[in-house]
């Protein structure tokens, strides 16, 4: 027998496990957000710059 | 009645009875009312209700259609398809070609033997330090430490500004008030002290002496922790003169090296190793040397010995003097008087029966049939009284020839006496110190704490350090002045009397550093606006012209000299040599040490942490150490008798006591050590230093005192004591106890280890083939014609320096895993070098072998991996493909020798808190290796990078490739060259002639795996047959 | 049995669901093969450099520009200062030559966008390939014919190994070549 209560209680739990597949697949979502504008923004502020008298030494390209 | 109008409260027939009414109006049923109550809303304030005009939407709909476009725009908005951009040069400089490797020649500063590098850029970043095949005396090789000096260089903490009391401070600020305060402490006539570590470069020490004059209240004071003083002392004594010749060990057919670890850590051993291998050759003759190691320790050169005694340092006098006695018996080379006699008569012979009557008597023999080609060497560690008796044996035993006068090792400042420094720690108490000038020195930690030197600086007025990290000395400082990393700088080198190097800066500095010789070129000018970058180049230049150029007698001018004195970075000198006659009276006149009743400490140099100074290397700190295979930690190390005596295991915490102090350490048993010999490093226990050094170790240079008796690394009469609690230490090999029959001799019984002895190899030159099965497998084998990597190593020559070990981490990216993954087997160092013992813990035989991926042509490896992301070559590699690799860890499962390693973490960001994932460490990252990330397996690659580029070059060049075009990076760093590579499929190379060799085989052969890495087997030189 | 709601939906409804959603998935990913690939690619550069012009009206050598192509792995995109070699006299006024003259000047970077690219873990080089006669056209194209270049060949690596496997059919300019090489480690280290 299926009565109004059991309804509900199913009803109820099937809420339940929607909300909680939908706050799964929220809450993802802001992290690839953000990792896309960190990886980005990386500001390289070292200068690399050879020095302009040491004398290397290499076989020819 | 039919009304149209709709129900309500209010709408009523106008028949009806009122009940309820709203207005007079209302009550009389006026129209106007009744039409007002008739339509809902006023005219004209509504539009007329039109179905056909409203939109064809529902609001259902639109509601759905603008979710369903706000979706799909989302998903648009990354183009997928951008690839970022591609950013060449501006101006592209001219020695930069994107993409090819630059090298430059340059000195190594990593300890006082400015051994000559090669630097390669990418870039302009450097990337891998070698050695400099040029320079003549590590001829293409460095240590350990060179090798992973680059990490220095990316350190992220390293000091970015100069900094006074804690605050910023700009370069020009810093000059003006260094000038002010020097000229003040003149004037008040108040000493200026400098306080340096070893120097090594002859323009160095002109500036220092230019300082002086400039500044005549100067005193220059020169300490370093580590240093070879009682050496200098003694040949000063005997000889007239600090600089003592090198040895030719290579023509020495006989050793006995006294506590003398110069295969390992003292003098340059990378000359050492290869001179001393020189005589331990199995391609061709057998004409090997013998090394008798007579030490408290287990030091790298006691693992080499044929015959090793254990001897506490503080008996060694006695043990000279008994040889010098023994051995004058047979006559003496040099003519001796009465005193020497009188002297010597004391010490009888019934002294070797305390250590080891049948290898003593053996020594004896050796040292009597060789005289002439035999040496006994000290250790640098011994006191001066024992140097000088063993320079009268030498003398004795005339094994002067095998001095090298045309090799003297130079003291360019001495270093400094006791009563030097208390006399300076005492005129900074009495406040007649105005300025102390750190250049790149840490007294503070490197003191012993008896000099008190921490609070006499607090009575100066200017206390200044030149650094390039904070350290114990900076932050008692008023001025911490950063200074340019040594492949940032100018300098020179002067440490061997036949060679003189030059230092060049490979990269522009970094961050906002000077070098530290234009800093004092500055102050010696008196002017702070007289700074240019270029001040120290010209100095140098102009010191190279007026003392080298002038000197040889070249065709070329000074300035294409200076370049292709740059372009080798050596510059061989021809210095007249002399050989002095020894002083008797030298000997006759040394104190007689006896040894003490109670335990001896003898302090040691770390072999990869150096001094201290690279504590905040990771690569350094996790190389296990030679013998004791412990990364991350110091320890005192004691015999498993001592160890037994006390009840104490490993782990346990000990009181080390010498004096008034005490300091709390673990314990490691270490089998072969003297039973009454304490064994510490120096260089741990650093308290300011980086995130990586911090806490790592304990600090014996607290047990050091300025009072000794011995030597500065040598205290009789320690005591030690059980003490609570207990520090994990962590080993990259497991102890397996030498008592436990079951896995006694393991390695032997399983043919990992396989030796002999010289003189069962002379016998039956193929003893070790002579039980070979015949090895069957039952899969269709793939046949290898063309070219085929196969490496050997000659165990005969492996010292366990780890100098491979640190250039293939360099050269392949490998991560720091820190302490805690160690302890789980997690490190991640593609080549290991496996130390076996064998006989009993008290006269243990070790044996070293360096174990990588042996590329096996059955490889266990490669048929499990379920997503094929290993197999193997053409040319006979087992190749790796990162990408592919899910992280099933079957193939390390299968393989018998574990040699393959897997990234359990993206291990750059998971060490100290992504210590080294920033953008500056990343730079030293070689660009033609993959970064690998979590979950992938790694292993070695014979340097496909290498092999790749080789093959490149060849077709570039229209040649075809040959075995020896390729270099791995361990082959390249072996300073014994025990490593060789090259082409198995070539009869005419050295690796397929060694896997022909009498003395080859490979580990765990039984498995049929058919590894590519021969092994030649250690031949020992004893008299026995059997090892 | 009583037919129910359930019975329904589990065998019309959801195989039905289920063999749409599949066959539109397949198709999508075929068809949109190329796209994914991006063979077609053609982003906007920063200054408007036409190869028709350089390489095929004036028809300067790739190697003038594309230095390491001969030396090393990379082919190397040209700095600066080589377009300045021409372009501090030739066409001095035009818009697009005062663009790139400000660049210079400024020493700043010109941000190409990048057309041609393999993921990081494969590691091609284009020296091997050009010193065994390989044409730059036969994997990138007709480049002189392009005002704006484009990818025309994906870089998948079925598509290079579709070469190195029966090169005649892509090479046949080429008198005798051999087989690329079809192991792991020549691209993956």
């Amino acid at each position: 027998m299926i009565t109004l209560s059991k309804i509900n209680r199913k009803n109820f739990f099937e809420k339940i496990g929607k909300g909680a597949l939908a706050a799964a697949v929220a809450s993802v979502i802001p992290f690839k957000f953000f990792s896309s504008i960190a990886k980005a923004s990386s500001n390289k502020n070292i200068k690399i710059k050879i020095h302009p008298f040491a004398v290397k030494r290499n076989d020819k390209v | 009645m039919n009304d149209s109008s709709p129900k309500g409260m209010g709408s009523q027939k106008s028949s009806d009875k009122k009940e309820l009414w709203k207005s007079l109006n209302d009550y009389n049923s006026d129209p106007d009312v009744l039409k007002f109550k008739h339509d809902e809303f006023v005219e004209g304030v509504t539009e007329d209700f039109d179905p056909s005009k409203l939109s064809g939407i529902s609001r259902r709909k639109f509601l759905a259609l603008l979710s369903a476009s706000a979706a799909l725009t989302a998903t648009a908005c990354t183009n997928y398809r951008d690839k970022g951009e591609i950013i060449p040069y501006n101006k592209r400089p001219e020695e930069i070609f994107p993409g090819v490797a630059n090298y430059y020649a340059s000195t190594c500063n990593g300890c006082g033997q400015a051994c000559g590098i090669l630097i390669k850029t990418r870039e302009g970043r450097p990337i891998k330090v070698d050695g400099n095949p040029d320079h003549p005396i590590n001829k293409g090789k460095i240590c350990a430490k060179g090798q992973a000096s680059i990490l220095d260089l990316y350190d992220p903490e390293r000091l970015k500004a100069p900094r006074f009391n804690r605050n910023d401070i700009s370069w020009k600020s810093v000059d003006e008030n260094i000038i002010t305060a020097l000229n003040e402490a003149q004037r008040d006539r108040k000493e200026i002290a400098i306080v340096t570590d070893r120097i090594t470069s002859p323009t160095t020490k002109k500036i220092l002496d230019d300082f002086v004059s400039k500044y005549p209240n100067t005193k220059i004071y020169s300490h370093s922790l580590v240093n070879d003083e009682q050496r200098r002392q003694a040949c000063l004594e005997s000889y007239g003169t600090t600089e003592y010749p090198s040895i030719k060990f290579e023509e020495a057919n006989v050793i006995l090296a006294l506590d003398a670890d110069f295969l390992g850590n003292e003098g340059n051993y990378i000359e050492n190793m290869r001179k001393f291998t020189a005589k331990r050759e199995v391609v061709g003759k057998t004409d090997f040397n013998r090394l008798y190691v007579a030490e408290g320790r287990m030091s790298a050169t006691g693992m080499m010995a044929d015959y090793r005694v254990s001897i506490s340092p503080s008996m060694q006098y006695e043990f000279v003097m008994a040889l010098i006695n023994e051995l004058t018996k047979s006559g003496s080379t040099i003519s001796l008087d009465s005193n020497v006699k009188s002297k010597i008569e004391k010490y009888s012979n019934s002294f070797f029966n305390k250590i080891d009557k049948e290898k003593i008597s053996h020594l004896v023999d050796d040292l009597n049939t060789n005289r002439g080609k035999a040496i006994v060497y000290a250790g640098d560690t011994l006191p001066k009284e024992v140097h000088i008796a063993v320079n009268l044996l030498n003398e004795i035993l005339g094994n002067t020839v095998l001095y090298d006068y045309t090799s003297l090792s130079k003291s360019l400042i001495n270093q400094s006496t006791k009563e030097e420094i208390s006399i300076l720690i005492d005129s900074m108490k009495n406040g007649k110190v105005g300025t102390v000038i750190h250049f790149d020195s840490n007294p503070v930690y490197i003191l012993p704490g008896d000099y008190g030197y921490t609070s006499a600086l607090k009575n100066v007025n200017a206390v200044v350090t030149l650094t390039e990290a904070e350290n114990e000395t900076s932050t008692v400082s008023n001025y911490t002045l950063p200074i340019n990393h040594a492949f940032e700088s100018w300098g020179d080198a002067n440490t061997c009397s036949k060679v003189y190097s030059l230092q060049q800066p490979v990269i522009s500095p970094i961050f906002n550093t000077r070098q530290k010789e234009t800093v004092l070129l500055t102050w010696i000018s008196g002017d702070a606006n007289s700074y240019k970058e270029d001040l120290y180049h010209q100095y140098l230049m102009n010191n190279f012209n007026a003392t080298v150029f002038v000197k040889k007698n070249t065709f070329a001018d000074a300035k294409t000299f200076w370049y292709s004195a740059l372009h080798d970075g050596v510059v061989l000198l021809n210095e007249p040599s002399q050989q002095n006659k020894f002083n008797l009276t030298a000997f006759n006149s040394i104190k007689e040490l006896a040894d003490g009743n109670g335990f001896t400490l003898h302090l040691t140099e770390s072999y990869y942490v150096g001094d201290g100074k690279f504590s905040n290397n990771g690569w350094l700190q996790e190389t296990p150490h030679p013998v004791t295979k412990i990364t991350w930690d110091n320890y005192a190390a004691i015999s498993p008798k001592l160890a037994k005596q006390l009840n104490v295991e490993m782990n346990d915490l000990v009181s080390i006591g010498v004096g008034k102090t005490n300091l709390e350490l673990p314990v490691l048993v270490q089998p072969g050590m003297d039973n009454k010999t304490i064994n510490i490093e120096l260089g741990y226990g650093r308290t300011v230093i980086g995130d990586i050094g911090k806490e790592v170790g304990f600090n014996s240079v607290l047990l050091m005192s300025k009072e000794f008796s011995l030597s500065p690394y040598i205290y009789k009469n320690a005591t030690i004591k059980k003490f609570d609690g207990t520090h994990k230490l962590v080993s990259t090999q497991e102890h397996h106890s030498l008592d436990d029959t079951f896995v006694k001799d393991f390695h032997r019984t399983r043919k990992i280890i396989q030796e002999g002895t010289v003189e069962k190899y002379k016998k039956e030159p193929n003893f070790l083939h002579e039980e070979k099965e015949k090895l069957v497998g039952i899969t269709r084998e793939h046949q290898y014609t063309g070219l085929k990597w196969a490496m050997a190593i000659d165990l005969n020559k492996c010292t366990s320096c780890s100098a491979c070990i640190t250039s293939c981490n360099v050269e392949n990216n490998v991560p720091v895993v820190g302490k805690d993954q160690v302890e789980r087997g997690r490190e991640m160092q593609w080549m290991r070098i496996d130390r076996y013992y064998s006989g009993t813990p008290d006269e243990p035989i070790v044996s070293n072998q360096p174990m990588l991926c042996q590329h096996c042509d059955n490889a266990p490896c490669e048929n499990v991996c379920p997503v094929n992301a290993t197999n193997h070559s053409p040319d006979g590699l087992n190749q790796m493909a990162y990408n592919r690799c899910v992280g099933t860890r079957y193939c390390s499962n299968n393989c018998p020798y574990k040699v393959r390693r897997f990234n359990f973490f993206n291990f750059r960001d998971h060490f100290a808190d992504a210590y080294y994932e920033n953008d500056l460490t990343s730079l030293v990252h070689n660009p033609e290796v993959t970064v690998r990330s979590r979950g992938v397996m790694e292993k070695c690659t014979f340097c496909v990078q290498r092999i790749m580029e080789a093959r490149s070059n060849a077709a570039r060049d229209g040649k075809t490739l040959k075995g020896s075009d390729v270099v791995t990076a361990c082959q390249q760093a072996c300073p014994t060259n025990a490593i060789t590579f090259g082409d198995a499929n070539d009869p005419n190379s050295d690796v397929a002639k060694l896997r022909e060799h009498n003395l080859s085989y490979h580990v765990l052969e039984e498995l049929y795996i058919k590894p590519n890495v021969t092994y030649i087997a250690k031949l020992r030189n004893t008299h026995s047959e059997e090892i | 049995m009583k037919r129910t709601v359930l019975d329904y939906a589990l065998k019309i409804r959801l195989p039905l669901t289920l063999f749409v959603v599949a066959i539109s998935f397949v198709l999508t990913f075929y068809f949109s093969r190329a796209e994914r690939d991006s063979v077609g690619y053609k982003p906007e550069q920063p200054i408007k450099f036409s190869h028709k012009l350089h390489a095929g009206q004036m028809a300067i050598d790739c190697q003038y520009c594309h230095i390491g192509v001969t030396k090393e792995r990379q082919a190397i995109i040209p700095s600066v200062n080589i377009c300045m070699n021409c372009h501090t006299i030739s066409r001095k006024d035009k818009p697009e030559i005062i663009k790139l003259t400000k660049y210079y000047n400024d020493g700043n970077i010109i941000p190409w966008k990048r057309i041609h690219k393999i993921p990081e873990y494969a590691y091609f080089n284009h020296s091997v390939h050009i010193n065994k006669g390989i044409d730059c056209e036969s994997c990138h194209g007709d480049v002189k014919e392009m005002e704006v270049v484009e990818q025309v060949k994906p870089f998948t690596m079925t598509a290079c190994l579709d070469c190195h496997r029966q090169p005649e059919k892509n090479l046949p300019y080429l008198k005798k070549v051999k087989l690329g090489p079809e192991y792991c480690s020549a691209c993956h280290r």
